[in-house]
């Protein structure tokens, strides 16, 4: 019993019932494992790995240098950009704000700086549902291939102190 | 006493068929899943 | 031979030493006090989430929020660890407590650092969560009392090596652990394992927060966390699948059908659980792919697949106990007369059904590297880690607890009928919050977040109308869960106070 030490020989075969489920479960196991590398080759989703290291400042200066180049407009006090798809974008987090609101194309493939200005902050696309996270001290490049037109919100989902729920930003694909 | 040889049975089959439900629901919460990630944008 | 007090448990059989008896009842009776705090903080963060109540405001939500990983997650979890540790490293094996002083001096470790944990945070030094990620500061205090808490239960894990050695010697065992001290063994190594991360994480971080060092890297700072915070709950894992075992045994007799397989699978908990933790950071920056895929996911399959193995040998090793004793017709016999009345019983039979079904299934799939794009920091993954530690590990030790009482502090249990639907009701419960916040987390509903309506936000976003639904099954699931919480707290402190003495 679980509850007393065992017989002296409790090296035993396995019955026939026990072999057959760890070997399905072994192989489900390695299933789900196989699809990870191979979903890379062949899947448009993955989490993308590029990070450089970047301070505060810099970071602030490459996105406010973006919005002066392709600044379209103004929503609720926050620049909307129509950046070039060749050029790399920026999304900035800070307590409590995504800045500056993008205008994205359909079926270009933007490569999108991610950083936090302050503490960490996690950036949530809704409704479509992706979500990544913004460190401060780091620079994550998304490669960001937008499907889908319409509005799209980004919202924190890290949190990030008193202010949180406040957190929205907005995002247009077109 | 030499154990007794459980090599060729089926110790649990009521479990057995319990546990082939359950990785049944397994693979479809799964697939579920690989659906509603192939919906989403493209991200590399 | 020094004078030691041993009792037979006239119930159990159990040879009982005092030293350990009075360990087991002071880290039980901890467990159920901090349980009762952090379920308390449970009920009003899920009274608030719920949008038709909104019950707190921003501050005492997140607050209370922070207090209830730290009661429910931590402290409950890890006293009732501790008071196993002594249950499978003396009682089971009918030896005394070696160390009873080191025992002492880790409660009162654990008891201190969760008090001051506790006071802290209710006092607003330390609204930062149960992850606390940097540069998100609290006040130096509450790393000293995470630090406090962690070397206390360090020292309560390695009295289980301490004991199980000097057993020996007495004459505990004589080759092998029962199965169940092998599971706590396993537990303990993971556990060693799982402290010294906290150590390397909260010495820098307190330090920083005392302006000593100046910098703490928030990506550094998450890769080491996990490795406390998600191996810790393989201990929960471990710790919990040996209390399926003993109680298995002690409730229906049952025998584990192949000692070589449940052994190996508590192995490959111990080989592959602690790397199997950075699913945590799957979106992050800096880690490269193949350090993702290989450490959370090749890992973290082999450490699932031994839980698969558990699964199915517990159930089993049940049936093939009922099967002996007559209940052979057709498939399912066994199972419909099963003791689903003795709520040790039902305990494990619901803790080892949604371990797998909510808990399990969920795990695996939001830890594959891609699909955790579609679910990171949503509140599915809340609904996950409420499938393992709360309707697993949590609903295990509550049926654990209806043994305890009578084996330990020798009382029988009061309100009989009550506590024979308690397991029941914490199980429909917490099942109806788990899985509404997986559906609801399906829609990007975020985790630990105040409100979702935005209010105040320069842009309001609007979630799809069918979360309504979900959101108020966790609402509804929350207060059942509630419910079965305090019926569960009332019926074990209202045993071990006014229960009818056993024996003597």
């Amino acid at each position: 019993m679980a509850i007393y030490e065992p017989e002296r020989m409790w090296w035993n075969p396995l019955s026939k019932d026990e072999r057959i489920w760890v070997g399905v479960a072994l192989i489900w196991m390695l299933v789900s494992f196989i699809f990870m590398p191979i979903y890379h080759v062949v899947g448009s989703q993955n989490p993308p790995s590029e990070t450089y290291k970047v301070t505060a400042e810099d970071f602030d200066k490459l996105v406010e240098g973006m919005v002066a180049k392709y600044k379209v407009g103004e929503e609720n006090g926050f620049p909307v950009v129509h950046p070039n798809p060749s050029e790399p974008i920026y999304v900035r987090a800070s307590m409590w704000q995504w800045y500056p609101v993008l205008e994205l194309e359909k079926g270009k493939t933007y490569r999108l700086h991610l950083s936090s200005m302050d503490i960490q902050h996690g950036f949530s696309i809704l409704p479509i549902n992706m979500n990544f996270m913004a460190l401060p001290g780091y620079d994550y490049v998304l490669k960001l291939t937008p499907t889908t037109t319409g509005e799209f919100h980004i919202v924190c989902n890290e949190y990030c102190g008193i202010g949180h729920h406040t957190m929205v930003g907005k995002m247009y694909v077109k | 006493m030499p154990a007794h040889d459980h090599r060729n049975e089926m110790e649990a089959p009521g479990v057995f068929v319990l546990a082939l439900i359950f990785l049944a629901v397994f693979v479809v919460i799964w697939f579920a899943h690989l659906k509603w990630l192939m919906d989403v944008w493209g991200v590399q | 031979m020094a004078n030691f007090q041993f009792r037979t448990d006239p119930l159990s059989g159990l040879k009982i030493e005092k030293s350990s008896e009075n360990l087991i009842k002071w880290n039980v009776i901890a467990a159920l006090a901090t349980l009762a705090v952090g379920g308390l903080m449970a009920l009003l963060v899920a009274l608030t989430r719920w949008p038709s109540v909104h019950l707190l405001g921003a501050t005492n939500y997140y607050r209370f929020l922070t207090l209830h990983g730290i009661d429910a997650l931590l402290a409950w979890i890890i006293f009732f660890e501790v008071a196993l540790v002594h249950f499978t490293s003396t009682v089971l094996l009918g030896t005394r407590s070696y160390v009873p002083w080191l025992g002492w001096l880790a409660f009162a470790l654990m008891l201190i650092g969760g008090g001051v944990i506790n006071v802290i945070v209710l006092l607003g030094g330390a609204d930062v969560m149960f992850t606390s990620y940097v540069p998100l500061k609290a006040d130096p205090i509450y790393y000293l009392g995470v630090i406090l808490f962690a070397v206390g239960a360090l020292l309560g894990f390695i009295i289980f090596f301490i004991n199980v050695t000097l057993s020996k010697r007495d004459g505990g065992y004589k080759r092998s652990l029962p199965l169940g001290s092998f599971g706590m063994a396993a537990g303990s190594i993971i556990a060693v394992l799982t402290l010294a991360h906290g150590a390397a994480i909260f010495i820098p971080t307190l330090l920083w927060a005392l302006n000593i060092i100046g910098y703490v890297d928030p990506a550094a700072y998450r890769l080491v966390f996990w490795g406390l915070g998600h191996p810790s709950q393989q201990i929960n894992v471990s710790a919990m699948v040996a209390v399926w075992y003993m109680t298995a045994a002690f409730v229906v007799g049952s025998k584990p059908v192949n000692e070589k397989l449940s052994r190996t699978a508590f192995v490959l908990y111990i080989l592959f659980i602690n790397v199997a933790s950075e699913h945590h950071l799957l979106v992050d920056p800096v880690l490269s792919t193949w350090h993702k895929i290989v450490n959370t996911s090749y890992m973290m399959h082999l450490a699932v697949l031994a839980s698969m193995i558990h699964a199915f040998a517990i159930p089993a090793s049940i049936e093939v106990a009922l099967r002996r004793q007559g209940f052979t017709r057709g498939l399912f016999e066994w199972l419909k007369k099963a003791p689903w009345g003795n709520p040790a019983f039902s305990g494990i039979a619901i803790s080892i059904l949604l371990f797998g079904f909510l808990g399990g299934i969920t795990g695996v799939i939001f830890g594959t590297e891609q699909f955790n794009i579609i679910r990171h920091n949503t509140w599915a993954i809340t609904g996950h880690f409420h499938g393992t530690v709360v309707a697993g590990t949590t609903i295990a030790f509550m049926g654990f607890t209806y043994l305890l009482i009578p084996y330990i502090f020798k009382r029988e249990i009061i309100w009989k009928g009550f506590a024979t639907i308690q397991p029941y009701l914490y199980g429909v419960g917490v099942a109806t919050l788990s899985i509404g916040m997986m559906s609801a987390g399906q829609f990007g509903v975020p985790r630990r977040h105040y409100d979702i309506t935005f209010s105040g936000a320069p842009f309001s976003f609007t979630f799809d109308p069918a979360i309504d639904m979900f959101m108020s099954m966790m609402g509804v699931g929350g207060v059942l869960a509630a419910i079965g919480g305090v019926l569960y707290i009332l019926i074990s402190f209202g045993s071990i106070i006014f229960g009818k003495k056993i024996g003597d």
